[in-house]
């Protein structure tokens, strides 16, 4: 990590505007770009190479040329105390910038960035972009939009076999027509003028330097129509923190988001590495996407491969290209090597053209310690595998009887306290397995450097994060799941602390279903076997504390409104499913908190509606007294509305053993039919909330009780009974029109 | 040129032998493959429209096929190489219109076919006898029937093979030599083999809907490239289709009753709402019929109305004739179509107030009967 330094145009007074440069359009990303540039440079070695790119990353070119660097790479920023604000500058190997140099480097020449530095980047420290104005055709609307612009350069440029000359004027003719400027593209192209004015003071002649940079800019700079006053649009400098980090293919591609990324990098690169041979290149990505097929079942030969070949370079022909593109390329595979079946195959094939490289950088390139312990931890034997680096998601099963999965556990914790974004865990922790899903992406990179700011280690800035959110005021439920994280991170020292804290959240808390979610997490550690014994016991007498904490509480609610009313039947869902873990007396306290719940009538009906349902699952109650007390409910005392809630408390739980039920059901009808068709469209969203949790088996198995029920027996001869589809249609169309009519007649006309 | 007013239907290189021409003249100095009458390209404006030659003697090519031009392109590119053709798709989509507009395009002639079906025999797709020269003469030239397969391989034209995969197995193995070694071998007539000349080639269909029937061998699927032909989903395209296509029929049949475009729209619509379960707009869903409401069961829809329109009413398609034929359609099509219709009606009538809805509507409400009036 290096803090950048902006570098010294020297006094005003001596810039000049310096005609006659050997400027060098090119597009970011391009194969052909990057090869006739190599060529360019080779033929004829410049004396300095510039290269638009932030000039004050100079010290960052050594580390992204190292020989122990592969690209792709990019170059990360960020604003001091403003990690939001960050830009980034990714190379690819078919990149002309990186080509530039990687030759500058190898042939000896000075090569230096020239664009604006990113600590007098606008984006970065001042206003909006301005609105765009043509400074060739003022008033005139002659661009291209940015996917038309790259459609272009890729059936005009890429896969023709343009020469050196043929090139720059074909990037000429472009710059000329599609050419868009704001004022902040003046200052920019001021700047890089200025930078070239620097090497001509020195007395390096103007065609002796290579300035490399988009065709947008090629034009203005070769001619010298370049304004040095733009200068003074610079904003006031930030402070800005760099480092080099790893890119992906996938980071690279447009689907990303990147806005200056290309649609397949993967195929782009099999471009370079055929030398600008286009059908070659085709021929070599079909063959990879034949392999990848036949890895998901597909049987494609190499005659098949051939055969596409083919049909690419006829199609590309048809359509008037002089070689096949992607989407040649893609009609070939449909046709010919997925016959018919590419849906299948898709993901597959778009993953060929994408492709999956990801970069590697030069351990010096002075990068945060919280990266290389990242990046050590990762690469290291013991956790690689299951870890990869990766930037798709990978499922990773921990086996917690193995001590290097044990450090893989605490680690990934750890890197879940201090936000950096790599594994997700699936599912809360339980047992002696864990299941993450791990991805690795650019922004993990920023969130170490930025974290580094806060301590040497993981476990250090960790252990800092969680000290700051135990000094907040936390709810019950928080501050377990901030126990349950530090306890699974294996952060020993501070565990008593975190203790305390939910000892007092717990104490202070008053809401049951705060507190009934503190206990669903403890429970989930109480389960957790990757600790150590002597911490395990104290999360065991933790969760008994808590837990009889709740198991009290539940005993004290009463009237809530309906939103809290969801909570405590989530929360007492939550302590039935951990039952198990409570010793006698507080199971007992659990069976006889529901069964007051059930018959009482002063809580919210839905959780006395849930209550009765959790207390059929743990048999404090039988099936008859559940049908007993959901008769009185619906049918005998209280509101319609009333009714309606307990329905839809009842049917969260046990709904199979429910609908099964035709005491049940039969209250359940006549709920239905006594209702007014003013109080059925009142109760409508309530209803449908009930009824839409029953799956489609549960459905057909309560209209059919119904259909009994009724006595609707089917016209139809007794053989055909069977068919219960029909007979459910029957009832449903039924249903339906009797719904429909008096919802239509509640309808404006 | 032949004199086709008196047929039901002409082929493709006769109706559009304007056209045809027009093309072969602007070709003039273009590459093409040998044996083709027009180029590559201008194979694709046959089909997809355009205009043949320029300034004032310029022809207006007319669209025939409204889809995916990549998807023809994709063809025309397999037939230019000697790689097989399979249109692929669901039914209903003009798979087979565009196998015959491609071969009128390259052959000039659509006519060498092969129509599969689980009755058609080895001899159908390579050659029979005229027996009783057979038996008079023994096994000569004279008695030989050639299958038109075997025909468009003498002339090197492009035979078409209609619903390849309702061909048993054993005569679908027939075309394994035939597309791989381009040759068929006569033992009758002395060992003859004949070979195909430059030209040659085969454009099959097959509905998706009949996978299973008789699927195709993997040394089958692999002589031909496949290129999926999707159903136009689009209900201004879809209109624009059985407007143009139903025109043809009309005017094979010398018939023009007044088809009102509105009238069109309103059973593109129905037709496609019921085939894909929600209005077309997305906001409501609606009950499926579960077979394929294909934009060529549209146009025969129409057409029968028309029809009916031209001979039984006062020349004029309306709502009422209109829905006669669309519910006849759907009871057609799926055992359950009438509780979908009703289940259309009753959502959609109350929503669908502008003309010809209300009719529609009304006629279809009266033919599948009031929710609950036939069921308990």
């Amino acid at each position: 990590m290096i803090e950048l330094v902006r570098p010294d145009l020297g006094p005003r007074s001596a810039l000049r505007v310096v005609p006659g440069l050997r400027v060098f359009p090119v597009r970011h990303h391009s194969p052909i770009s990057a090869r006739l540039l190599a060529q360019s440079i080779r033929t004829d070695p410049p004396r300095v190479i510039l290269i638009e790119g932030p000039a004050d990353a100079d010290p960052f070119l050594d580390f992204l040329t190292d020989q122990a660097s592969a690209p792709p790479l990019a170059l990360l920023a960020y604003v001091v105390g403003r990690a939001g604000a960050a830009a980034l500058a990714p190379f690819a190997e078919f990149s002309p910038e990186y080509q530039a140099m990687c030759l500058g480097r190898s042939l000896g020449i000075p090569t230096q960035f020239c664009d604006v530095p990113l600590t007098l980047d606008r984006e970065l420290s001042g206003p909006a972009p301005g609105s765009l104005v043509s400074a060739n055709h003022p008033g005139e609307e002659r661009l291209l939009t940015g996917g038309q612009q790259t459609d272009l350069w890729e059936v005009e440029f890429e896969p023709r076999p343009l020469t050196l000359p043929e090139y720059l004027e074909s990037c000429r003719v472009l710059s000329h027509e599609l050419r868009q400027a704001n004022r902040w593209t003046l200052t920019r192209e001021a700047y890089m003028m200025a930078r070239a004015s620097c090497w001509v003071a020195q007395g390096v002649a103007a065609g002796d330097i290579l300035l490399v940079c988009g065709s947008d800019h090629a034009e203005m700079l070769a001619t010298g129509n370049v304004d040095l006053d733009a200068l003074d649009d610079l904003p006031a400098p930030t402070r800005m923190i760099a480092f080099v980090v790893p890119y992906s293919y996938r980071r690279l591609s447009m689907a990303s988001g990147y806005g200056a990324g290309l649609p397949t990098p993967g195929f782009s690169q099999a471009i370079w590495d055929a030398e600008g041979q286009v059908g070659q290149a085709v021929g070599d990505v079909l063959t990879r996407v034949a392999e990848s097929l036949n890895r998901e079942g597909f049987r494609s030969s190499l005659a098949d491969s051939i055969d596409a070949h083919v049909l690419a370079t006829n199609l590309a022909a048809l359509r008037g290209r002089s070689a096949p593109g992607v989407a040649e390329l893609v009609q070939a595979v449909e046709s010919c090597l997925t016959r018919g079946r590419y849906a299948r195959a898709s993901e597959a094939v778009h993953q060929c053209l994408v492709g999956d490289r990801v970069g590697r950088v030069v351990a010096s390139a002075g990068r945060s310690p919280l990266a290389m312990e990242f990046d050590a931890f990762l690469t290291h034997p013991r956790h690689s595998p299951p870890l990869v680096l990766s930037d798709r998601p990978v499922v990773c099963i921990l086996d917690l009887h193995s001590e290097a999965h044990g450090e893989i556990s605490s680690f990934l914790h750890r890197l879940q306290l201090v936000e950096i974004p790599y594994g997700s865990l699936t599912g809360h922790p339980g047992g002696w397995k864990e299941s993450w899903r791990t991805c690795w992406t650019p922004a993990l990179e920023l969130r170490l450097a930025v974290a580094s700011e806060e301590g040497l280690s993981i476990e250090d800035v960790a252990m800092g994060r969680a000290k700051t959110a135990m000094a907040q005021s936390l709810s019950a439920a928080q501050a377990a799941s901030l126990f349950v994280n530090i306890a699974a991170a294996r952060l020993d020292t501070i565990i008593d602390e975190a203790r305390r804290v939910v000892d007092e959240a717990c104490l202070n808390s008053t809401g049951v279903p705060d507190l009934c979610v503190a206990t669903a997490h403890l429970y989930g550690l109480v389960r957790f076997e990757g600790l150590p014994q002597t911490v395990g016991g104290l999360v065991k007498e933790l969760f008994t504390i808590v837990a009889g904490r709740s198991l009290l509480m539940l005993s004290q609610v009463g009237p809530c409104p309906d939103d809290e009313a969801a909570q405590v039947a989530t929360g007492m869902s939550a302590l039935v499913d951990m039952r198990a873990g409570l010793d006698s007396p507080q199971q007992t306290l659990l069976q006889l908190g529901l069964e007051r719940l059930v018959h009482d009538r002063t809580p919210h009906p839905l959780i006395s509606g849930a209550a009765a349902g959790l207390a059929l699952l743990c048999q404090s109650m039988t099936i008859e007294a559940v049908v007993q007390e959901v008769a009185q409910r619906l049918i005998g005392v209280g509101t319609e509305d009333q009714a309606a809630w307990f329905l839809e408390g009842l049917f969260r739980n046990q709904r199979d053993e429910l609908v099964g039920t035709r005491g049940l059901v039969a209250s359940l009808g006549a709920f239905v039919e006594r209702l007014t068709e003013d109080e059925f469209i009142g109760l409508l969203p309530s209803l449908r909330r009930t009824f839409g949790r029953l799956k489609p088996g549960e459905r057909t198995r309560l209209l059919n009780h119904l259909v009994k029920l009724h006595a609707a027996t089917p016209a139809r001869p007794k053989k055909q009974e069977p068919r219960q589809e029909w007979a459910t249609d029957r009832v449903m169309a039924h249903a339906l029109g009797r719904v429909r009519r008096r919802v239509a007649g509640r309808m404006p006309r | 040129m032949a004199d086709n007013s008196d047929r039901l239907r002409a082929p493709s290189e006769d109706r559009y032998a304007t056209e045809l021409q027009a093309l072969a003249a602007a070709d003039a100095g273009r590459a093409r493959p040998t044996g083709w009458k027009l180029s590559p390209r201008s194979v694709v404006t046959f089909v997809m429209g355009g205009t043949a030659g320029t300034g004032p003697a310029a022809v207006t090519i007319a669209p025939k096929y409204v889809g995916d031009q990549a998807a023809v392109e994709a063809a025309v590119a397999t037939l230019a190489s000697d790689r097989a053709v399979l249109l692929a798709g669901p039914p209903g989509t003009a798979k087979s219109m565009l196998s015959e507009w491609l071969c009128a395009a390259i052959s000039g002639s659509s006519r060498l076919i092969v129509q599969g079906s689980s009755g058609i025999t080895e001899d159908h797709v390579k050659y029979s006898w005229n027996y009783a020269l057979l038996i008079k003469e023994g096994p000569t030239d004279a008695a030989l029937k050639p299958s038109p397969i075997l025909a468009a391989m003498n002339t090197g034209q492009v035979a078409r093979i209609e619903e390849l995969t309702r061909m048993a197995p054993e005569v679908q193995d027939a075309l394994i030599s035939i597309l791989s070694e381009k040759e068929i071998s006569i033992p009758e007539l002395s060992n003859r083999v004949v070979m195909a000349r430059r030209g040659f080639n085969v454009i099959a269909t097959a509905n998706t809907a009949d996978r299973g029937v008789h699927e195709m061998s993997s040394a089958l699927r692999r002589r031909f490239n496949f290129v999926t032909i999707g159903a136009v989903e689009n209900v201004v395209q879809q209109t624009e289709i059985v407007v143009r296509r139903t025109r043809e029929l009309m005017s094979d049949h010398g018939i023009a009753p007044q088809v009102p475009i509105d009238l069109v729209r309103v059973l593109v619509e129905l037709f496609t709402e019921l085939r894909t379960g929600r209005t077309i707009d997305g906001a409501v869903n609606l009950r499926k019929v579960a077979a394929d409401l294909s934009t060529a069961q549209t146009i025969s829809t129409l057409f029968s109305s028309s029809l009916a329109a031209e001979y039984l009413e006062a020349g004029t398609v309306t709502p009422k004739v209109l829905a006669r034929w669309a519910h006849s359609t759907v009871m057609q099509a799926d055992a359950n179509g009438a509780l979908a219709l009703r289940d259309y009606v009753v959502t959609l009538s109350r929503s669908r107030l502008h003309k010809p809805w209300p009719d529609f509507l009304t006629e279809l409400r009266r033919l599948v009967g009031q929710i609950g009036e036939d069921n308990p």
